[in-house]
């Protein structure tokens, strides 16, 4: 009671002496509102902060001018046109420049495993299930490092770790996934509703130099409620000995996206014991802003899975906790997709011989893969996933 | 065309060297406007700037004539408040009053390393500080109604937390 009339008291009596070019005037000197944004474009953005809560003057300034030339001295306007250059929302700029900015950066946690396998829901572990390795073990390929230039500052990392970890799966289907909360406030849900900042996820797999194996990433959006709005799927047998890069993005996504859901899961082909199966590292997704031009290059990219009749959406009901899928539950013929490659197969067809694939057992499985890297018949080779569909 | 004479608002007459007047563009542009190429005669007159802020805009010209030309304005360089020199720095050791008197001068003779490092000096002035530090360093009232106050502490709360 006592405070909220002290305060009424004070507010009065500011108000009474309020100088018109309050704000322009620095300790006697008016300083033009042109000479003020040069100023404030020098202050870093945690005082800028406070600055845009010092007067109305200020506040003004900083919303209409000072946060767009800050934003452009970054370069996050580079290959924005000048309608969504003029367009972005003060906030955008401030959420963007902040030194907790969720733009332009991994929102993965442990991307490449150097906390272990924490920060991940382990869904599956087939086999021997998940291993962190310090470099790709029995890597076959040119370079086990991965090309610099895909290294991102890592929002939850203060430091970069330099060492080169990656993650390997096994003979059973090995699955893990994380989910990346994007609002954690009101203004960047907001942002994300009005104006959908590019979401973009990326992944790195290899395989072993002797052994087959196979790789799948699933990327979702999920609503407030962890429901699934849209999502996205790649798979494929490794070929290839060196660390290969999939990458996609979400753009115009319905509203509400709360949350990624990303998910990757890898076996290996020939049903070795140890950790024979694909491995996975720098898992990134990050946000770029909208008018931002992204092109996603399909070279040596993977194709990509988006309409429900291809993937079963069954799979992500009940929320985040996504019951783990053997490969074929994803891709109902694995061959289908390796010769495809687009999404121009029927897709009616598509469930059909998914339906008739489990039905078989894993008879079919193996013809993608190249002749050598065929395992001899195996007991219990076709038990994936037991006991964990629970 | 080695020298030429600048004017301060009160009078007073500074004879300087052509190359280093250059470093303002507002004089070159004066200068190459009215074609005083070969008359040493004409002088220049400041009607924004006194004798005592000239003098030290000069001052700072001098020892920075042989600088690089500032980079036009480069999109993607960041701009660092940290990378004062220590003559600079030295240089800028002055009474409020005569720092915004300098920023002023060199916004008005359009000298771009002056201004930066002048603003620059400035926001290390309220580097950290809060809102209300700020106003009493520059003498400013708070404005903000309670409720608007309120509003935009609302609206800054998600770049704080983290």
């Amino acid at each position: 009671m006592f405070s909220q009339i002290k305060s009424y008291f004070f507010t009065k009596t500011d108000n009474s002496v309020i100088d018109p070019n309050n704000g322009s005037i620095l300790n006697e000197i008016y300083i033009p509102d042109e000479v003020l944004e040069v100023i404030l474009s020098h202050v870093e953005i945690r005082t800028l902060l406070a600055c845009h809560r010092v007067c109305k003057k200020w506040k003004t300034l900083i919303e209409t001018h000072v946060l767009k030339v800050k934003a452009q001295q970054a370069g996050y306007t580079q290959g924005m046109d000048t309608v969504t250059k003029n367009s972005t929302p003060w906030t955008m700029w401030f959420l963007m420049l902040s030194p907790s900015s969720p733009f332009m950066c991994n929102l993965v946690k442990n991307p490449c495993g150097h906390n272990k396998l924490g920060d991940w829901d382990i869904l599956s572990s087939g086999g021997d299930g998940w291993k962190r390795e310090e470099g790709p073990i029995g890597f076959g390929g040119d370079n086990s490092h991965l090309p610099h230039e895909n290294k991102m500052r890592n929002y939850w990392q203060t430091k970069e770790k330099q060492e080169e970890y990656c993650f390997a799966t096994s003979y059973g289907v090995c699955a893990k996934q994380q989910l990346i909360s994007l609002a954690r406030t009101k203004t960047m849900a907001d942002i994300i509703d009005k104006f959908k900042p590019i979401i973009v996820y990326r992944d790195w797999y290899c395989r072993r130099a002797d052994c087959g194996s196979r790789y799948k990433l699933k990327v979702c959006l999920l609503d407030e409620k962890k429901e699934p709005l849209a999502f996205h799927v790649h798979a494929t047998s490794i070929d290839e000995l060196n660390w290969q890069k999939v990458e996609n993005k979400f753009e115009n996504y319905p509203p509400g996206v709360r949350y990624v859901l990303f998910h990757h899961e890898g076996v290996d082909s020939q049903f070795w014991r140890g950790h024979y199966g694909s491995k996975m590292t720098q898992s990134t997704v990050f946000l770029i802003p909208s008018g931002i031009q992204y092109e996603i290059s399909m070279e040596n990219n993977l194709p990509l899975y988006t309409s429900d009749t291809e993937y079963d959406p069954r799979h992500l009901m009940g929320g985040i906790h996504v019951m783990p899928l053997a490969m074929d539950d994803l891709v109902p013929d694995w061959d289908d997709e390796l010769e495809h490659e687009e999404t121009d197969t029927d897709d009616e067809d598509l469930v059909e011989e998914g339906r008739r694939d489990e039905g078989e057992g894993e008879a079919n499985d193996w013809d993608g893969i190249p002749d050598d890297l065929v395992p001899p018949p195996y007991e219990g080779a076709g038990v994936e996933d037991e006991g964990i569909d629970e | 065309m080695p020298n030429i004479k600048l004017q301060s608002s009160d009078g007073e007459i500074f004879t300087v060297d052509f190359e280093i007047a250059k470093s303002s563009v507002t004089i070159k542009t004066m200068v190459e406007d009215l074609g005083l190429e070969d008359e040493d005669e004409e002088i220049v007159p400041l009607p924004n700037v006194n004798s005592a802020i000239l003098r030290k805009v000069i001052q700072w010209a001098t020892y920075h004539k042989d600088d690089p030309p500032p980079p036009e304005d480069d999109e993607n360089k960041e701009k660092r408040t940290d990378d004062i020199s220590s003559w600079d720095a030295d240089f800028l050791k002055v009474d409020q009053g005569t720092l915004f008197e300098l920023i002023l001068a060199a916004n008005y003779l359009d000298i771009k390393g002056l201004l930066d490092v002048t603003c620059k000096t400035v926001a290390n002035m309220i580097k950290g500080k809060s809102p209300e530090e700020i106003r009493k360093t520059f003498n400013i009232k708070n404005d903000f109604t309670q409720a608007e106050e309120e509003q935009v502490r609302k609206e800054n709360e998600w770049c704080e937390e983290k």
